[in-house]
Formats: structure tokens, C-alpha cells, sequence
């Protein structure tokens, strides 16, 4: 080991400009891949307000057909079909109703200003599923959340915004021109909690009932969503089981009026929900989805060990003679394989760890960069401990190790064809 | 019994356009601790059969047998194992790699040989740079080394191994003739007090007869 580092240093004192362009050239891969790997992972990995994204599932979305398939009509679901699909499912901890989507509102205060905010609907589950740290008064109570009283939670970002401090419990605020009572402060989430995050949260309030429209439209449709909490070790694919025998139940009804339900494996786990493309009429193709990103890391990962394989290639030309000896003293073919493989593996892993502070770095910085951030100016980004643990390392080090077996292998190979003599002889 | 053994050995380098024999039915016998010269003007194919001699080259035609052990048919890893085991080599050039002090130079044929530790490959290193007076230099690169003292650090790492032959082309060819002198007495040394077995290339006259026997080659054939 003393060796092969004593060589790379030799090697970058003797090549500086080979050296310092293949050392670069690891560091931009390696960076430029874990801005992908990192964005990618981000959409996933547990962090705060969700924390539990490992055991989260959501429903959302709802989609019928006529049985001649003459029409079809998606979108957002009703409260009704919600609560029919999803409500006290077996292996489910907490079920929370919640709006489907975040929205924005006008918000004011006691200052001046009147500014937008994302706002979410929610019941008092959804502080039970969702870690929103509270760091004034409470969350709603279960009552609360099923009337509509006019309370709401707000980030603290908001409450300073709009009050110029974070305790704003007991205050009234406007909220798209309507009174409300500040009841409670949470601290301010990232917009990369896409299930989760917003900056004021109003009560889910008393839900309308069927019984009062017979519209179709209006009974199955609407913008509710549910956020499930699974139990530790309880498969996903039970919950779906068990939702699918409900849009059965849901036939039974529908079928009568003409139509008849389309499941699209819900509800959704994180990997799911991280998907770009997710429409209320189409079933999430996660294989397909998977396979397009590994094929974007495999691009990501053979451009650039080309170049790298190029570049070492130039810097072997100046070990002919040296390759040539150590076979002389016994050197095997496969040793002399290893050997580069090693060394280069030495540099790429500094490259590669240069390259992942970078990435971390650029990730932190530029967090906009991820998403669209639809909030006002709470960029709030992840904590670094939830995009830069082990698991990213052991990512990174195993791109550094492919990067280098795809560079290294041939360089490797051809250096270990040489014939000795030719070699010694640098012919 | 010989402990190196050449049996119709040819040599022909094929290329596309043109043929070139480069040695024709050498037979050559070498004993036990001999000290053999082998001369020739440029190009008559000495080089060759050095290469062929230490496995580093197959011949076209023809049986090596080193150690009344035929070389015909080894792999590439049995040659390598072969060679780390039993041959030493001196080169004009030194060829010492410039990255590495002269102890990891010394060291190299030992870090291909399995069953030493990191230990006694030190403790063979410093003795055999003890004998050859170069302990004081153990630490420096190649390049801060005079010619002659690459040289000796040349013979050293084809001696750690404790090879029972060393092969040596033109190992004075680059050196001033003091330091060939120094060079060629370590040689005639390790000759006398090891019982090694020397062959080496050489154009010098004077230094051939110094040693036990002289093959002289003209064309890819032993003339005498």
C-alpha cells in the first residue's frame, strides 16, 4: 500500500497536467453523480416533517370507467371514497385525511405585509403520522380537526412573517380572508417533504357526506388524499390487497350507475410518490421507472470511465519499461492487474470522496435546484445526516470502485499483455 | 547436470512483409557456478537468447531446460513463479523504478514471492545492500544515485532473491570504466562466494576474459 501511494504521488509529480486532469476529471464524475444520486435520494429518505417514509403509504387519486370503455374519469378523490378505501385498514398504525395537494393562500397578520403561504388541509392524525416539531402551543385535537372551528397551525416562518415573532399561539390571522386563531407553531419543513410540508395547516373540518349530491362527479371526486402509517414489518402489498378488495366493494355500488373502478395499485410507497410522472389514470410503472434511472447512472458512470480509461492509458505509456521489470522479477500477469486496479482505485477514491463533499456541498447550497419550491422562502433544506450517512458513502465509494474497474480494466489488461522484453525494452 | 541446458533453439520474428531469424540451432550448455560471456557484434542475437534463457521470451524452435527443469509448456504464471524463484537480472539500463527508494527497488522480486513476512523481506533487503555497500543510500530514489550505485542496487535486487542464475546484458554498458570495474568485481563475487551461475552479454573483450568462458555469436549462431 505504502508502495502504490508512493507511485501515485511519483506519477502526479512526473504527469502533473495527466494526473491533475484524471484527479479533476474523478472528482466532476463522482460530484456530478452524487448530485444525481443525492436528488434522487432525497425524494426517498426518511427526514423531518417525514421521518416515516420508510412505513408510509398514501392513497390518492381515483379513477372509473364505463365497461364499454366509451368514458373514463380521473382525478382527485372524494372524501367518501377516501374513507371507503382507506380508513381502518388492517396494518395501519395512523390513517390521516388530508387535501390531496398543497395550495397556496394569502396570509396576514398583525404586520403589513400580506404574503402567500402553502397551506394544507389535515386532521389531527396527520401530526401523529408527520414529525412537525411543535415549538408553540399544540396541534389540533381530534374534535378540533372534525369541526370547523377556525384554528390553524402555522410554520414558524410564517408566524414571524406575519407577527415578527415564532410564539404566535392565540394570535389572529388572515388567512384567504378569513379569520383564523393561531393555536399552535411548528418549526419550518422543507418543500422536499412533499406529503408533508407546509407553512399553515387548517383543520380537515366536518367532511361533506353523499347523501348530499347525487353527481357522480361530486360523490367519487374531489381533492382528498390519505397518508397511511404502517406497522413496523407489515408488507405494502397487504395494504394494496386489501384496498383492491375495497374498490371491489366500491364496484358493487358504482356498477349499478354504469360505471366501474380502475385501481392503479394503490396506495403509493415513497418510491412511488418520488416518481416524476404519477397521473390519476395510470398505474405507476416502477420497474420501468427504475430501469430509466439505472440507465441514467449507467451513462453517468461509462462517459466519463472512457475518459478516465484514456487518460490512465497515457499515464501507463510512461510505466512500460517499469511493467517490464517486475514481470522480469516474477511479476504475474494478474498481479500486474490488481496492482493498477489498486493504485487507480487509490485515486479515484480521493477523487471520489473530493467529488462527494462537492456534491454535498452543492446539494446544501443549491437545494432549490431539487424541486419546485412552491413555498415563499422557506428553503429549508433535509438535514445533512439524512442525504450524507453511511449509505450515501457506501454509494459513493461504490461508484469510485465501478468507475475505476470500468477505466482501469483495459489500461489494466493491455499492460498485462506486454510481452516482458518488448516492455523492458519500451518498444 | 547442467543448470542450463539450450537444445536446437531458433528464433524467428515474423511480420507480415518479412521473416527474420534471429538465432538458428543454438545449443549451449552452462554448469553449475560457471561464469559464461557471451559476445558478439550488435544485433547477431545475443540479447535474444539472454531473454530466451530467462523465460522472458519463448524461443520459435527448440527445448530451454533451466534447473533440470524443461521450460517447454509452462504458463505465464509457472514462468513468472520460475523466474522469481530462480533468475536474476542485471540490465544495461538498470531499469530500477524511479518511483521507489532503493529498498522497495531491492524488495521487488520478494513482494512476488509468498511465505515472507514484511519483516524478514527487511531483514534480506538491508543484508544484501550491507554486502554491496549501499546501506547509506537505503533510502534515496534511483535518481539521486550515481550510475555505478544504480548499478549495484541493479545486482542487489537480482541477488535478494537468492537466485541460482543471474543474467547479465552488458551490465558495464553504461558505466565509466572505474565504475565497470567495481561492478564487474561484485559480479566475480557473487560468482565465487555464492556458487552463482553468471551469464552475461557483453561487447567488452577484456571483461569476457575474466570469466570462466566466452560464447562467441555471429548471426544467430554460436561460432566458438
Amino acid at each position: 500500500m505504502k508502495q502504490k501511494i508512493r507511485q501515485i504521488i511519483y506519477d502526479m509529480r512526473r504527469q502533473p497536467l495527466i494526473s491533475g486532469v484524471t484527479f479533476i476529471a474523478t472528482v466532476m464524475s463522482v460530484f456530478l453523480f452524487m448530485i444525481v444520486a443525492i436528488t434522487s435520494r432525497v425524494k426517498t429518505v426518511p427526514f423531518a416533517p417525514e421521518s416515516c417514509r420508510d412505513r408510509l403509504m398514501v392513497g390518492r387519486y381515483f379513477n372509473i370507467k364505463e365497461p364499454n370503455g366509451n368514458s373514463d374519469n380521473s382525478g382527485g378523490a372524494s372524501y367518501y371514497v377516501i374513507k371507503q378505501l382507506y380508513d381502518g385498514l388492517e396494518g395501519v398504525e395512523q390513517t390521516s385525511f388530508m387535501s390531496q395537494d398543497s395550495y397556496n393562500v394569502p396570509v396576514h397578520g398583525t404586520e403589513n405585509e400580506t404574503f402567500q403561504a402553502t397551506a394544507r388541509t389535515v386532521d389531527a392524525a396527520f401530526f401523529k403520522i408527520f414529525d412537525h416539531e411543535l415549538i408553540a402551543g399544540r396541534y389540533f385535537t381530534a374534535a378540533e380537526s372534525a369541526s370547523d372551528l377556525p384554528v390553524v397551525v402555522i410554520s414558524e416562518s410564517t408566524a414571524r412573517k406575519a407577527f415578527g415573532k415564532a410564539d404566535a399561539t392565540g394570535m389572529p390571522i388572515t388567512l384567504n380572508h378569513k379569520k383564523y386563531t393561531v393555536i399552535g407553531v411548528v418549526k419550518d419543513t422543507s418543500a422536499l417533504a412533499t406529503t408533508a410540508h407546509g407553512d399553515v395547516f387548517f383543520t380537515f373540518g366536518t367532511p361533506a357526506t353523499p347523501a348530499q349530491s347525487d353527481d357522480i362527479w361530486s360523490i367519487y371526486f374531489g381533492g382528498v388524499a390519505a397518508a397511511l402509517l404502517v406497522k413496523d414489518g407489515v408488507d405494502f402489498q397487504s395494504i394494496r390487497d386489501q384496498v383492491k378488495a375495497r374498490y371491489a366493494n366500491l364496484d358493487t355500488e358504482l356498477k349499478p350507475q354504469g360505471w366501474e373502478t380502475v385501481y392503479h395499485e394503490s396506495p403509493y410507497d415513497q418510491e412511488v410518490l418520488a416518481m416524476n410522472i404519477v397521473g390519476s389514470n395510470v398505474t405507476p410503472d416502477t420497474s420501468g421507472d427504475r430501469k430509466m434511472r439505472y440507465v441514467l447512472y449507467a451513462i453517468l458512470l461509462i462517459v466519463p470511465a472512457i475518459n478516465l480509461s484514456n487518460l490512465l492509458h497515457s499515464r501507463m505509456h510512461k510505466r512500460i519499461t517499469e511493467i517490464g521489470v517486475r514481470r522480469a522479477f516474477g511479476c504475474t500477469r494478474s498481479r500486474i492487474i490488481t496492482d493498477i486496479i489498486w493504485e487507480n482505485f487509490l485515486i479515484t477514491l480521493v477523487g471520489g470522496l473530493v467529488g462527494v463533499a462537492l456534491g454535498v456541498i452543492f446539494a446544501m447550497t443549491y437545494s432549490g435546484l431539487y424541486e419546485n419550491m412552491r413555498t415563499f422562502g422557506t428553503e429549508v433544506t433535509p438535514a445533512i445526516s439524512s442525504v450524507l450517512n453511511w449509505g450515501t458513502i457506501l454509494i459513493a465509494v461504490a461508484v469510485c470502485f465501478v468507475l475505476n474497474i470500468i477505466s482501469a480494466s483495459i489500461p489494466a489488461w493491455q499492460a498485462s499483455r506486454l510481452n516482458p522484453v518488448e516492455a523492458i525494452n519500451n518498444k | 547436470m547442467p543448470i542450463i541446458s539450450l537444445s536446437g533453439i531458433e528464433k524467428v520474428y515474423r511480420t507480415k512483409e518479412i521473416e527474420t531469424t534471429a538465432l538458428e540451432n543454438v545449443n549451449l550448455d552452462v554448469n553449475q557456478g560457471e561464469f559464461v560471456s557471451i559476445m558478439g557484434p550488435s544485433g547477431c542475437g545475443k540479447s535474444t537468447l539472454l531473454n530466451i534463457i530467462g523465460l522472458l521470451d519463448k524461443p520459435t524452435k527448440g527445448t530451454v531446460t533451466l534447473l533440470g527443469q524443461s521450460c517447454d509448456g509452462l504458463t505465464d504464471r509457472q514462468l513468472s513463479h520460475f523466474r522469481n524463484a530462480n533468475l536474476g537480472f542485471v540490465f544495461q539500463s538498470f531499469h530500477l523504478i524511479p518511483s521507489l527508494d532503493v529498498a522497495a527497488n531491492v524488495e521487488l522480486p520478494l513482494i512476488y514471492r509468498s511465505g515472507l513476512s514484511a519483516r524478514q523481506r527487511k531483514e534480506r533487503v538491508e543484508q544484501v545492500l550491507e554486502r554491496l555497500e549501499m546501506t547509506h543510500r537505503i533510502h534515496h530514489l534511483p535518481s539521486q544515485l550515481s550510475g555505478g550505485q544504480c548499478q549495484r542496487v541493479a545486482i542487489a535486487r537480482a541477488i535478494v532473491g537468492q537466485p541460482q542464475i543471474v543474467l547479465a546484458d552488458e551490465p558495464t554498458g553504461n558505466l565509466d570504466s572505474k565504475m565497470g570495474a567495481e561492478v564487474m568485481g561484485l559480479l566475480h563475487r557473487l560468482n565465487k562466494e555464492d556458487g552463482t551461475t553468471i551469464v552475461m552479454v557483453t561487447h567488452n573483450e577484456a571483461q569476457a576474459m575474466e570469466t570462466d568462458r566466452i560464447v562467441r555469436f555471429f548471426d544467430g549462431r554460436i561460432i566458438g
